[in-house]
């Protein structure tokens, strides 16, 4: 028998965000709480909004997404919000045996899951790039078609911070060559539809340090990958080619970021002057 | 109306609306809630899934109620051999320009029933877009429902969300809100949820539904049920959840006579769906 490996994270995400002027009436929503899934269990979880203390309410949307929602009706400059979390990790169980093409197509077009096989603005790419990328992988069986598709990513896209936005699309980061995790999720997620397999974006964090000493707390960030279906869910992070395992914390799945996004909000009054977004993981156990 | 239909035909009309309006409800309540219809195979996901008017943020509430279908709005016209059938089905936000006696009573009593949990004398609001928003006659028949109705019409900017509540700012000051009969699409409606843009709505008024402390008439998401690709499948709905044959048949596309059609307003305060005959249409203008 295989040991367990499992990991106790610490999170602590800190996001400032500062206006040039006053603002009000601001109304929010943070996916920052990481869920509870037979893989990982969150044994305690906080958020909490400044300045002063701004009343929370939590829901969990249709993606099973724990939402912390708040506003702001008093005039104010910056926004803080400080969510905090202890998760238990575990490596990802062993893949069961995966279906073939066609039965993934008949399970897809009779369930749930056609959900994930469908394009979203943010994951549509077009005839030419869907040829080049995958357009050799259904020689494969659907598990190594989506290794060779996240590595493909992986060398096609180069992380590069800045060259992208939020609201990129996988065809502007493909065309490109550069981006960030975000934008390599949402390139794996599309050609991964493209190729027949249901697929979803997922938003979480990394610990960066697979040899991370308990006690000692590493900066990090917010981190997306990407999952698929072929019998059951499996991961792919296209921006390590890491295993998803221990040191990956699951926040939230969607079909693209604009499912999940850490904070979103509507406000009147100054614009946004800086954004400022720290992580920190610390390997407790 | 007379000459139009006779009263067995009337009746025929408005339990076949009534039928309709009842499966229309059932399946929002599904589409909304467990998915059983899809499940079933009834009607593929793909349907939902590829719907614009399938909004995910109002997912896993139910209103308080049960109803999301307030208000409805049927046409219908006569086939060649005399029959009346449904070419269309209004779910959303129905132009409720009738005036037969009755109906605006049976409409004011129905949205009082939505209210919220526990409210006993409910404040009731019309949402416009106001007159720079709407067509001249659009806004000229909201002024005139709302004084019909008994109840203030508002604007995005009058309406307020505090903690998971709305507050109306009127010529009366701030009233706690408790029913929005809405005249503003779901895209305008809470600029939180929707387009960021707009302010015709009023941002955390879809989480203060969620909360229950407020209720959106109709519910947000019902142009899921009576889009075109919804049409074909309503008489499967019908069998589906209620269990009966359709009373009223659809209209076979592309084989509409040159005819003038009849509208059905249905009225649901949640315990019965009351019908009104809503006037004359121009059936083959709006089916080209």
């Amino acid at each position: 028998m295989r040991l367990s490996v499992s990991w106790w994270l610490r999170i602590a995400h800190v996001t400032e965000v500062s206006y040039a002027g006053p603002v009000l009436t601001s109304f929010n929503e943070a996916r920052m709480t990481p869920l509870t899934l037979p893989t990982q269990t969150t044994l305690e979880a906080r958020l909490t909004v400044g300045p002063g203390s701004v009343p929370v309410w939590t829901y969990r949307d249709y993606w099973g997404t724990r939402v912390t929602s708040f506003e702001l009706p008093e005039p104010h400059n910056h926004l803080v919000i400080r969510s905090s979390a202890t998760v238990a990790t575990a490596a990802a169980a062993a893949p069961s045996d995966s279906l073939s093409w066609g039965a993934v197509r008949y399970a897809v077009a009779r369930s749930r899951l056609l959900e994930f096989r469908l394009p979203t603005p943010l994951t549509t790419m077009g005839p030419e790039a869907v040829e080049t990328a995958v357009g050799d992988v259904s020689a494969m069986a659907p598990d190594d078609a989506a290794a060779a598709i996240a590595a493909r990513v992986h060398e096609r896209v180069t992380f590069l911070p800045g060259a992208t936005g939020v609201r990129t699309g996988a065809q502007e980061a493909w065309d490109k060559g550069q981006g960030v995790c975000q934008d390599m999720a949402h390139v794996t997620v599309a050609l991964l539809r493209a190729a027949g397999l249901p697929a979803r974006y997922v938003s979480g964090y990394l610990h960066p340090d697979p040899w991370a000493e308990p006690g000692r707390t590493a900066i990090g960030q917010s981190h997306a990958w990407a999952e698929y279906w072929a019998g059951s869910w499996s991961a792919l992070d296209p921006t390590s080619l890491a295993p998803v395992a221990a040191r990956h914390v699951i926040v939230a799945r969607g079909r693209d970021y604009n499912d999940v996004p850490p904070l979103k909000g509507t406000y009147r009054g100054a614009p946004e002057r800086a954004m400022s977004v720290k992580v920190e993981l610390t390997r407790l156990a | 109306m007379a000459d139009i239909l006779d009263a067995a035909e009337w009746d025929l009309v408005s339990r076949g609306v009534r039928q309709r309006v009842a499966a229309l409800e059932r399946f929002l309540g599904d589409v909304y809630g467990p998915g059983r219809v899809f499940d079933d195979g009834v009607v593929p996901w793909r349907l939902a899934y590829t719907s614009g008017e399938f909004r995910r943020e109002v997912a896993g509430f139910a209103p308080p109620n049960g109803v999301r279908v307030h208000v409805a709005a049927t046409d219908l016209i006569r086939d060649e051999q005399g029959e009346f059938r449904v070419i269309e089905d209004n779910t959303r936000i129905p132009s409720c320009a009738t005036r037969v006696a009755g109906f605006p009573s049976r409409l004011l009593a129905a949205l009082r029933a939505a209210a919220p949990q526990g409210v006993v004398d409910p404040f009731v609001v019309m949402l416009t877009p106001g007159a720079a928003h709407s067509e001249h006659a659009a806004y000229a028949e909201h002024k005139s429902l709302a004084r019909l109705l008994g109840v203030d019409l508002v604007e995005g900017r009058d309406l307020r969300c505090h903690r998971n509540h709305v507050y109306a700012h009127t010529g009366n000051g701030r009233c706690p809100v408790d029913v929005v009969y809405r005249q503003v699409a779901d895209d305008w409606l809470d600029p939180m949820h929707f387009r960021p843009e707009s302010r015709l709505g009023c941002p955390g008024l879809i989480n203060a539904a969620r909360a229950g402390n407020v209720t959106i008439v109709n519910a947000v998401g019902n142009g899921v049920a009576d889009g075109r690709l919804t049409y074909p499948y309503l008489p499967d709905l019908i069998r589906y959840y209620l269990g009966e044959e359709p009373l009223l048949g659809n209209a076979e596309s592309g084989r509409l006579p040159w005819h003038i059609g009849l509208r059905a307003f249905a009225v649901n305060d949640g315990r019965d769906v009351a019908v009104f005959p809503g006037g004359l249409t121009q059936a083959w203008e709006r089916c080209g």
